[in-house]
């Protein structure tokens, strides 16, 4: 099939302006709205496994719901802050340092700990739960100690 | 009585198609065809005349919609009349990165986690928008990429990407129009396009697949193949096909 390509280069036409400022917006911001988006995903299963509405989450977050309603939008350019505060709430890690993870791990004295909770039922829950009890346990010590 | 008439040779931009009525009439097909040709018959029988009239306005009517240049020379998009952006923009702005249409789609869908395919996923919409954002995501800069190489004479380029669309297309083999996947092993997203030549595509649809086949996919079985239609009726209005081609 003959297509008439000198036509089609006039019958096309540039992208709206809005077009091409959202497409540049994209390309330089791809990696951090990726994980607002995925973000906004780990809170709207919260949401969904828990019954939850948005007003409720931002009661518990002590942030407005204007500011849950652009959190689950998944295009916010989050602050440590706000992401801390989301991870305490859902009880879900969502910014992972790793060497920061390997540390906390290797501080961990699992033997210390009482048998139930060195039972491993929940995996990885349970598992992040010794390392906080671990943290404050330490934390503690070290300011007994001073 | 069903009363099947053919009124043949109406006008359709520049060319003569032929239109099928078929109504419930107790007049012969002889005064159905007058009627709608305009002649004068009872009061009751004017509602096929508006029929007609509808018809008539809609066919002659130049499809109206729009391309816009996505990678000069290389992607162009469809824009379409009822949409207020490029079918490209539409998908990377909105349909495949929009958080609450993404979960609109797989919560209303919920049945796409009961095929084979899909079932690793489990019954969690929010995996499932997380792997149409990532891959969309990759996919933006890939076809970037390919047209880069396009530009160079370099492999992959933008032929390694589409592939023709078999099935209703298979055995046209002046028209080919063609699908894309994205960049993932396994992925939800396609993207249809119209080859021009070499190297050089325009993207008429896209969206998310739920199962193997066009035709039992939510979202794509209502546009794809009436879309690609459209678009090869605009190409012939607008002279980048030769009529005489089709």
């Amino acid at each position: 099939m003959a297509f008439n390509l000198n036509r089609l280069k006039e019958v096309a036409k540039q992208p709206s302006e809005k077009e091409r400022n959202e497409a540049k917006f994209r390309e330089e911001n791809r990696d951090w709205l990726l994980k607002s988006a995925l973000i906004a995903l780990e809170i709207h299963r919260y949401l969904r496994q828990n019954g939850m509405t948005q007003s409720q989450l931002a009661e518990k977050m002590g942030i407005s719901p204007a500011m849950v309603t652009k959190l689950l939008s998944g295009k916010e350019n989050l602050s440590l802050k706000t992401v801390c505060g989301i991870e305490r709430v859902i009880q879900l890690e969502l910014l992972k340092v790793p060497s920061y993870e390997k540390s906390a791990f290797l501080k961990c004295d699992l033997v210390k700990m009482p048998k139930e909770v060195l039972d491993f039922e929940d995996g990885e829950k349970k598992f992040c739960k010794i390392i906080k009890m671990n943290k404050e346990t330490e934390t503690k010590k070290s300011v007994l100690a001073v | 009585m069903l009363t099947k008439i053919a009124i043949q040779h109406l006008p359709i931009g520049k060319e003569k198609k032929t239109i099928y009525f078929q109504i419930k009439a107790r007049k012969s097909v002889t005064n159905v065809k007058n009627l709608l040709l305009g002649k004068n018959f009872p009061v009751f029988l004017l509602q096929f005349q508006r029929l007609f009239l509808i018809l008539h306005q809609k066919f002659t009517e130049k499809l109206k919609m729009d391309i816009i240049s996505i990678i000069p020379n290389r992607i162009y998009s469809i824009k379409y009349d009822d949409e207020d952006t490029a079918e490209y923009y539409r998908l990377f702005n909105k349909e495949w990165t929009d958080v609450a249409s993404l979960l609109e789609f797989f919560r209303s869908n919920p049945e796409f986690t009961e095929n084979d395919f899909w079932g690793f996923l489990g019954n969690d919409p929010e995996k499932a928008a997380a792997r149409v954002l990532e891959d969309a995501n990759m996919l933006e800069p890939h076809l970037k990429e390919l047209a880069e190489n396009s530009d160079k004479g370099e492999l992959p380029d933008l032929e390694k990407y589409f592939k023709p669309l078999n099935g209703k297309y298979g055995y046209d083999i002046k028209f080919i129009p063609t699908k894309g996947y994205g960049v993932l092993e396994s992925t939800f997203l396609r993207l249809y396009a119209i080859r021009f030549e070499k190297n050089c595509y325009l993207i008429v649809y896209g969206g998310i697949k739920l199962n193997s086949s066009i035709q039992n996919s939510p979202g794509l079985q209502e546009n794809v193949f009436q879309k690609i239609d459209k678009v090869k009726q605009y190409l012939v209005d607008e002279g980048i096909i030769d009529k005489d081609d089709i």
